[in-house]
């Protein structure tokens, strides 16, 4: 599983890195990228924990109720999760 | 507008700031696209192939059809649940 830094550097762009930071303006848009990289990589995440939890027959041609429902709560309750382990993670000093 | 040209050799073509970005885009979308194959592959051949035969059965391709269409949509469920704001 490839993070986003290693697909910016398989994009062939982190060697790039010195020269962007020197524009401000290409600098920002490229910090949306970055951005843009990360959240790709929490869906792509979440999707592939969850698809696990939540479809355990096999594919079907629409999802049932609950197999949609199952996959809206996972997102969400990783999320919670997320916060609990930031917030717990934080009170350890 | 900026240019410029890779810092490990001087007689490469220069860029112009927005040509690298189309280029970023572009090539970060192809890196995004093949992980995406690559994790629909193994999603699919864990639910659909459980039994590998000297060859794919009808159910068999069926199921993998089914699958890629399920996990697309799976991922789309995902992104709307983490990023709808007005979702509690």
């Amino acid at each position: 599983m490839k993070s986003y830094r290693e697909k910016f550097n398989m994009a062939g762009f982190l060697k790039y890195v010195h020269c962007i930071s020197t524009s401000s303006a290409l600098w920002h848009l490229f910090k949306q990228e970055k951005k843009k990289a990360m959240l790709n990589e929490l869906v792509s995440k979440v999707t592939k924990e969850c698809w696990d939890k939540c479809i355990t027959d096999t594919p079907g041609s629409k999802f049932s109720s609950s197999e949609s429902a199952c996959l809206s709560n996972c997102a969400r309750r990783y999320m919670d999760m997320s916060i609990i382990i930031m917030k717990r993670f934080q009170s350890m000093h | 507008m900026d240019s410029f040209s890779s810092p490990s050799s001087g007689s490469s073509p220069r860029l112009s700031a927005e040509d690298f970005m189309d280029q970023l885009k572009t090539q970060l979308a192809q890196v995004y696209a093949e992980e995406f194959l690559e994790t629909v592959r193994g999603k699919c051949f864990d639910k659909c192939i459980t039994k590998p035969g000297s060859s794919l059965s009808g159910s068999e391709s069926s199921c993998i059809s089914r699958c890629v269409d399920r996990y697309i949509e799976a991922t789309g469920i995902i992104s709307k649940a983490l990023f709808s704001a007005s979702q509690r």
